[in-house]
Order: structure tokens, then sequence, then C-alpha cells
């Protein structure tokens, strides 16, 4: 049960910035993912907590402890790496035993310990056999088995299923999950770039660009009120569109006229000065729905459509660009053809420089959240 | 690289590389056969022909005996150790020495007969048993003959074991200490961090550069002194050792950190949060990891040390190495080409075996540092 709390935390590397400013406090048997794209500054931040880099200013706690000068082996943290990191010369069993050999326990415990490990993740036939002649799935058990052997108080993912292939990524995933039920004392942080491991796994998202913080929420909030244009199009799949418009009537709900001169009415209040500036109007992919004449948001003619199965993506050019639009079932019909898509008005956000017209009023206090 | 290596001129760079392959390894065949010679063929012929039956002129003086009872003689014109060979022709005097097959029967001119068999055997009928003794000219075919008497000779005799042994205990201390002295600096360069790491890397590399002629007489003015200002003596095995050492140490660092640096960061991560102190890094995880660099880099120095001669003359006086004991036997049995050559297939014989042994970790190793 150990809380983590980053305090103006920043990581500089010569004179670029890898971390800037970073404010988080993580609960006791919290898994928080990290996402964000690549050099955001995600990987850095892990390493930090592992006390692999050394924090440049700000305070880094675990418990009632300040780690900033605590070395690696001593803040009760382990690590699984993307490549695995697995000593290539020794055995399954020995990779395990390592850190409690290091640590000079009974010969008997460290067996036994080990056993039960390789029994829970499935390793027992391959304890003689050395890394490489194990398949990367095997190979990400064993170094969570690695991981899990020294019972740390910390648990840190860097990309862990990034190197897997898709079928055995969704398995692996579903497998850390079912290690995080069985240990819901262990804090996680889990890094990643890919928006569904981060949704699945995540009791809250981490959203980081730049060696900062974006947003901070639980993966449905996120999803739902996506406070930047930023975090809006990295969480969902495909990204959300965006529409140019302008503000024709502001009050409690908004108007927005688009570019083809429909007027769009949202749900969400403005100010009187808020008229006449140009804003964007976000819609996801998911809430567009073919709908006849007035009440539709975008029409164009439909120029590819990708079958899923399930769903059927649709590429539309409309007057404000291309819209990507997600309607249920196979509809390769609709290739060339005209499309009017309609949304639910209270599925839809409103940005302005890039920033959600509905966090606006809480200024840059992103750390609101902490 | 894809265009100069590419299909078309593989033909030329094989026949390129077969030429180059036979010019260096042609002088050492020549020495190892020659080194397996009979003294007087090496004399009389090259190496290459010691494979093909060789014909070979002799004299032989039928000594007159006192002991003989009788007028008639006999025994072989031939030595033991040429029992193989075939009389072709014989002669009794030197201006005709091939007069008579083998198995005529000549006339001498003082009176009697000589008969000569193809086998060297003789029969000498002379009317006067005290005469001083007969001269027998002959032409002989002789087969491939081989012999491993010079290696008999040189390893008994010319002193080459006791300069074996001194060499030994030159290159194998002058190895290991650069090895083990270069594992700890290459790890730190590697994996440690510390204010100017980088240019001490650069250094090591920059030191490489030193031509070791030039450095050599400082580097002994400044032993010589300390050894005095610290009452030993200078002209022992330490002094060489330390010397080797000094000259192999910027290679050896460079190739080894090179070696480490290719261990995947995460790997010593991983070991650093697994409690592992740094010197349990080095040992349990980066050594064995980077075992190919280090066997190259033994090989390397191991072959420069025991190949030197110039740091071996410089610093080690009153014992000889191996190269230094064929300099002098260059100068004390010039003209014995198979005593030279078998001793310096003696000394070529460890290298060679060290070489095969360890030939796959070399290329890896090299390789290694080169792509650095």
């Amino acid at each position: 049960m150990t809380e983590i709390l980053f305090h103006h935390v920043s990581k500089l590397f010569g004179t670029s910035r890898a971390v800037t400013d970073f404010c988080l406090r993580i609960t006791p048997g919290e898994l928080i993912v990290v996402v964000g794209p690549s050099g955001c500054g995600k990987s850095t931040l892990l390493r930090l907590v592992a006390g692999l880099e050394e924090i440049t200013s700000g305070t880094l706690m675990m418990g009632s402890v300040r780690m900033n000068d605590v070395p690696a082996a001593q803040r009760g943290v382990a690590m699984v790496f993307q490549n695995y990191a697995l000593y290539p010369h020794m055995t399954v069993r020995d990779n395990l035993a390592f850190a409690l050999t290091i640590a000079r326990r009974p010969k008997p415990e460290i067996r036994a310990a080990v056993e039960r490990i390789a029994q829970t993740l499935d390793l027992t036939a391959c304890l003689d056999r050395l890394p490489g002649a194990l398949s990367g799935g095997q190979r990400q058990r064993v170094a969570i088995g690695r991981a899990m052997l020294r019972n740390p108080r910390v648990y840190l993912f860097d990309e862990p299923l990034s190197n897997l292939d898709p079928a055995l990524r969704v398995t692996t995933r579903t497998e850390i999950a079912r290690l995080k039920e069985r240990m819901p004392d262990a804090t996680m942080i889990y890094v990643t770039h890919d928006q569904v491991e981060a949704m699945t796994l995540a009791d809250r998202i981490v959203v980081m660009e730049q060696g900062a913080i974006r947003q901070v929420g639980t993966p449905l909030d996120l999803y739902a009120r996506p406070r930047t244009e930023f975090v809006a199009r990295f969480i969902g799949s495909p990204a959300m569109n965006l529409l140019p418009g302008t503000v024709v009537r502001t009050g409690p709900a908004t108007t927005v006229a688009l570019a083809q001169g429909a007027g769009v009415t949202v749900p969400i209040p403005t100010q009187p000065q808020d008229l006449g500036r140009a804003v964007r109007l976000g819609v996801r992919p998911e809430d567009l729905t073919p709908a006849g004449g007035c009440a539709s948001i975008v029409s164009g003619r439909v120029l590819r459509t990708e079958p899923l199965g399930d769903v059927t993506l649709l590429q539309v050019a409309g007057p404000e660009g291309t819209v990507m639009a997600r309607v249920p079932g196979t509809r390769t019909d609709l290739r060339h053809t005209d499309i009017a898509l309609a949304a639910d008005a209270s599925r839809l956000h409103l940005f302005q420089d890039g920033l959600s017209l509905l966090c606006r009023d809480k200024g840059a206090g992103l750390s609101a959240d902490h | 690289m894809a265009g100069i290596t590419g299909r078309r001129s593989r033909p030329i760079l094989h026949l390129l590389l077969a030429a180059m392959v036979l010019l260096w390894t042609l002088p050492t065949l020549g020495l190892f056969v020659t080194s397996f010679r009979a003294g007087d063929a090496v004399r009389v012929s090259g190496w290459w022909t010691a494979l093909a039956p060789a014909t070979q002129s002799g004299m032989v003086r039928i000594a007159g005996d006192d002991t003989a009872s009788g007028a008639v003689r006999s025994g072989s014109v031939l030595r033991p150790d040429q029992s193989g060979a075939r009389i072709t022709a014989f002669g009794v005097s030197s201006r005709d020495p091939d007069a008579f097959a083998a198995g005529q029967t000549a006339e001498l001119p003082l009176g009697g007969q000589l008969t000569l068999h193809a086998d060297g055997r003789y029969r000498l009928v002379t009317p006067d048993p005290a005469a001083s003794g007969q001269r027998v000219f002959f032409a002989a075919t002789m087969p491939p003959a081989f012999t491993f008497q010079n290696y008999f000779h040189v390893l008994s005799s010319e002193g080459l074991v006791g300069s074996l042994v001194n060499s030994a205990l030159v290159a194998v201390p002058s190895t290991l200490l650069p090895l083990t002295l270069a594992t700890f600096a290459a790890y730190a360069l590697a994996w440690m961090r510390f204010p100017g790491r980088a240019l001490l890397a650069v250094a090591t590399v920059a030191l490489m550069a030193v031509p070791l002629q030039m450095a050599l007489i400082p580097v002994l003015r400044f032993y010589n002194f300390a050894g005095q200002a610290l009452g030993l003596d200078t002209k022992s095995f330490l002094g060489i050792w330390l010397a080797h050492t000094g000259f192999g140490l910027p290679l050896a660092i460079h190739l080894l950190r090179a070696g480490m640096s290719a261990v995947p960061r995460e790997i010593i991560e991983a070991a650093r949060l697994d409690g592992a102190s740094e010197l349990r890094i080095l040992i349990g995880i980066v050594l064995p990891l980077s075992l190919p660099v280090l066997a190259a880099f033994a090989v390397f120095q191991f072959l420069w040390t025991w190949n030197d001669i110039m740091v071996a003359l410089v610093f080690l006086a009153p014992q000889e190495v191996l190269t230094a004991r064929l300099v002098n036997l260059m100068g004390s049995r010039g003209g014995e080409w198979e005593v030279l050559a078998a001793s310096t297939f003696v000394s070529l014989a460890v290298p060679l075996v060290v070489f095969f042994l360890f030939q796959r970790h070399v290329v890896r190793g090299a390789v290694a540092g080169i792509s650095t």
C-alpha cells in the first residue's frame, strides 16, 4: 500500500526538458496508465520513479519517504521493460531468482518462491530453458514474474506489450489485468502509447505531451470530457473529428455555424464576448449516424468505406474537410453516395485555441485534479 | 558497399582473395616443409621439390683398414638414414663421377675392382690392403624424406625450450594483466556515470595512436629511475609485464568498452533494480555477455606479446625470449636453414594453436570493436 506523490518534478537532459513540473498523487493500489506520443517524456517519468534517472528538481515521495536520493535497488520498485531485459545467459529459473539470490535469501525459500511464481504464470515447463528459447509472450511473462518475485511496493511497466504480436498483446493484457486484481494493494504505473491498453487497464489515465500533463482522469472521463484537442484526438479511435466553425449565439447553450452554413446548437455555456469567435466542433466518429435533412451536422460524399465486420468506417468529404464516421453493420453500399450525418448534441465538444470550452473557466489550473 | 561486392565482381574478388591467401601462406608452408627436411637435402634443392624424389650426388672414401684380413672389402656407401636411396651411377675418379651404371664392376686405375649395387652395397677387391682410401663417386635418387630430427635437435640443444618458457612467462601475464585492468576500466567507461567520462574514453582511444617505438625509451628511462628509487631489479619479468600492459591497455579498453556498450541498457538497469552492485553486474551480467570481445583481445594481445622482440630486448636482459633466441640462431646457424625453419615453426606453433582455438571469437570481437 504505497502512495506516490510527484511534487513539481522536472527532469532536464542538458537543456532539453524531458519532464516539466509534473504534479500527481497516485493513491495506494491504483493502476495509473501514462499515455502520450513518443518522446513525450512518459518513459523518462517511469525511470525517475525507478531511480534510473536523477530528478532535476521537485520531490518524489513514496509513502512518507522522500525518494529523490534513494538508490534504485532500495526503492522497492520493480520494472518490466519493453524488450523484457532478461539476462540472456541465465536460465529462466536463475532469471527469476536473481534478485533473491543477491539478497542472500536461503536457497529453499528462493526455490519455493520461484516455483510458486512459475506456477502462477504458467512457466513451470520452461524453468530450465534460456530466454532465447522462449516465445515473446513467455519472455514477457518471465519479466513480469521476475518483478513479482521481488514483492515490490510499486510495479513499473514500460510499454510491456509493444514487442508482442496483436493476438498475444490481447491475452497478455488480460493477464496483467488479472494479476492486478490478485494484487489489489500493488501500486502500478504503466506506460504505453496504445490507447486501447490505457482504456482497458487504467484506474486513471495520465495524458502527457511535451513532458507535461495534459489531463488526468478515469478512462471514461477522458473519453467523455477531453480538456484539450490533443487529448480529444489521442483518446478514441479513429480520432475525433474537428470541424471549424464560428460562434453565432451564446448563452447556456451555444450555437456554432459550420462552414456549410448549418447551425449546430451545443449544450455548452458561453459568454457574450465569445460571439463571433472561431471555434472547433469536436465529434467522435462513433457518435455520427446517418440522418436525413436539416438535423445533419456534416454532409458530403463517401470517398471510402472500410468494413470492419461489426462496423464500417466511412471517409466523408465534406465542406470542412474529410470526416470519419463509424456506422454499424457492413455498409460498403454507401461508397460514392452522398450522405448526411447527425450526432446527439450532448456528445459534441467545443474547443477554442485547442482548449475545451467546458474547462475554460478553470483556466490553466491543470493541477486542480491533484 | 553492395555495388562493390555485387554479384558481377564476385569472381574477381574471389581470385584476388585466393591470390592474397596464397601469398600469405606460401612462405609459411615453405618453412613448414623445410623444417622436416634433412640439412643436406635443404642445401641442394628447394622445399617445393621435397615431395618428389630428388637426385643427389655424393662421395665416399673407402678407407684403408689395418685390421682387414683379406683384400676384399664390403659395406655400403649410403648412411643408415639414406637407406631408401637408389644408386643410379658411380665412378672412381672426380673427372668421371658417373662412368658406370649401378651393378657394374669398375676396374680401378691402381689395380683391383669395385662393384657398386643400386642399394649402395659395394665390394672392393684391392691388391694392397693398406692402401689409402679409395674414393667412390655416386649419383643417387633419394625418395622424399622427412624427419623430425630438426625438431629433436632444436628442442634439445639450441636453448629453445628455455626461451619458450620465457616467452610463455612474458606472454601469459602480459595478456591477463591488461585484460583484467581493462575489464574494470571499460565497464566504468561504458556503464558508470562520472564527470569526465567521455573525455577519458576519447583519451584512451587517442593513446592508441602513440607508436610504441616512440614511447619505449622514455618509458624505459622512467622505469629505470623508478626501479632504482625503489631498489628493484629493473631487468625483470615485472618490467616487461608492466610495459606490455601499458602498451596494450588503450586497445584493450577501447575494444572492451565497445563490446560492453553493446549489452542492452535495460539488462543492466534490470540488474540494478534487482539490487546488484556494480561489481556484481560486471561479473555476473556484463562479463559473460562480452566474452567474445574478451577472447578477441586476449588473442590479439597474446599474439603480439608472443611475437614481440623489441620490448623484450629492452626490458628483459638476461632472459631470452623465443624471438630473441631466433635472432641469435640466425647469427650462429645462418646457413642451416633446416634448424632455423624448425625453430621458427616451434615459435609459430603456439600462436597458431591459440588463433585456431579462438578464431570465431576473434572475428566476432574484432567486428564488434569496429562497428562502434
